[in-house]
């Protein structure tokens, strides 16, 4: 079961992003969301800061996930395992 | 449009390193060059070769923009209607020339109107009084990065710094790639690391704000990283373990390079906020800890004597480096008012 805190934290990076005016959900496509490459490299540094997190470099490929749930999913198994 | 080379293009697939994106291994500039140096027939080893240049992270010892085949000739102004009759001499006789806007001005830019940032390059290849064409890493690649744009007082003022492109076949290859290449890059970095300690630090104790975060981006996309990208291409033949270490060297700047770019995106419109880029800051070790294997591995695979022992030029070097790269590419002070 995913943990809702991720989830809210990936929210709340994700709504600072500049171009990002929306309001993010869980379901919010990533494809909506204008995202690419380079902002997975500075979400997934936050965790790997923030949550001592190790991501494998298939986490860095953007067609890995769907919508923003599928992205903090995938954080969360590499913190919890 | 009159004049205009047609082999010039951006290709990802004859590029070098270009797989994900065009910051693959190489910087926007030196994507600019390769498609003039494979306009001119050179081959991929070819063009490595001609665009490698030895790693200096203090930036007094190399001259800028020298490579081992060629150069380049930088015209600077403040505003680019001082030189836009020279610039259009000069595409319109064929000669592709590099251009560095001023993003205030730049057509459809982020920064239009807002700030006058000089971070980006494009190849103009082509002018007719009313368009300008250009090859731009940005630019759709369904439209083959090219942008026609309309010739503008705005897009003329923009036009502040431009460099032709001047190269030579590379010759006596085995030699120059060890005295001009491995032996002064290797040599460089090992004094150069306390340097990049001391940013680390400083980085980690004080915070990094966002221009002086945008410079050293520029730095590590623009210079670290091909350095050792093309470094490692072009000494595979001569020491594959020594090309091998300038590799991962490579990637981790690249990594740190585009983690600083990805902030650049979610660090709000304060600029004096440094604390967006903690997040980053620990891939800093990653990048020290493949200079420091680039260095071991060298001075065991070519011999601790080959090296030679350059002056140091104390550790704050590189921290003061990058704030004068800030004022020269984002201060607001490099254009003139709006009139």
């Amino acid at each position: 079961m995913q943990d809702e805190k991720i989830l809210d934290q990936v929210i709340k990076v994700l709504q600072t992003r500049d171009s990002v005016t929306e309001i993010v959900l869980s379901d919010t496509r990533i494809s909506d969301l204008g995202l690419d490459s380079i902002d997975l490299v500075y979400l997934l540094a936050v965790f790997e800061r923030s949550e001592n997190a190790e991501f494998e470099d298939r986490d860095f490929d953007l067609k890995e996930y769907v919508s923003v749930s599928d992205l903090a999913t995938r954080i969360d198994t590499r913190i919890h395992g | 449009m009159g004049d205009v080379e047609r082999s010039l293009v951006l290709d990802p697939t004859r590029s070098l390193g270009w797989d994900e994106g065009p910051l693959d291994g190489l910087s926007c500039l030196l994507r600019c060059v390769e498609a003039v140096l494979f306009s001119q027939g050179l081959s991929q080893d070819e063009v490595a070769n001609a665009l490698s240049f030895p790693l200096d992270i203090s930036g007094l010892r190399r001259k800028p923009s020298t490579f081992l085949g060629g150069h380049l000739a930088w015209h600077n102004e403040v505003d680019g209607q001082e030189h836009w009759k020279i610039l259009v001499d000069k595409i319109e006789s064929g000669q592709p020339v590099v251009l560095m806007p001023d993003r205030f001005y730049w057509p459809g830019d982020e920064f239009e109107g807002r700030r006058h940032f000089l971070d980006h390059m494009v190849l103009a290849i082509g002018h007719d009084g009313t368009e300008l064409e250009v090859l731009d890493t940005d630019a759709p690649a369904s439209d083959g990065f090219r942008r026609r744009l309309q010739v503008t007082d705005e897009l003329i003022r923009s036009a502040c710094r431009f460099a032709t492109v001047h190269f030579e076949p590379v010759a006596d290859r085995q030699n120059l790639l060890l005295d001009q290449l491995a032996i002064p890059s290797v040599s460089w970095i090992s004094v150069d690391l306390p340097s990049l300690h001391f940013f680390s630090d400083r980085w980690l104790a004080s915070g990094l704000e966002g221009p002086m975060a945008r410079a050293f981006h520029v730095l590590i996309l623009g210079e670290i990283q091909p350095s050792l990208f093309l470094s490692s291409i072009a000494l595979r033949p001569l020491n594959p373990r020594v090309a091998s270490a300038m590799g991962t060297a490579a990637v981790s700047a690249r990594k740190l390079g585009l983690a600083l770019l990805a902030t650049h995106r979610y660090s709000g419109l304060d600029p004096e906020d440094s604390t967006p880029y903690n997040a980053v800051q620990p891939l800093m070790k990653y990048l020290i800890d493949s200079l420091q294997d680039v260095v071991r591995i060298s001075k065991s695979e070519l011999g601790e004597n080959s090296f030679i022992a350059p002056t140091g030029e104390g550790p704050s070097r590189l921290w003061y480096r990058v704030g004068a790269m800030r004022d020269w590419c984002f201060d607001d002070f490099v254009a003139p008012p709006r009139w």
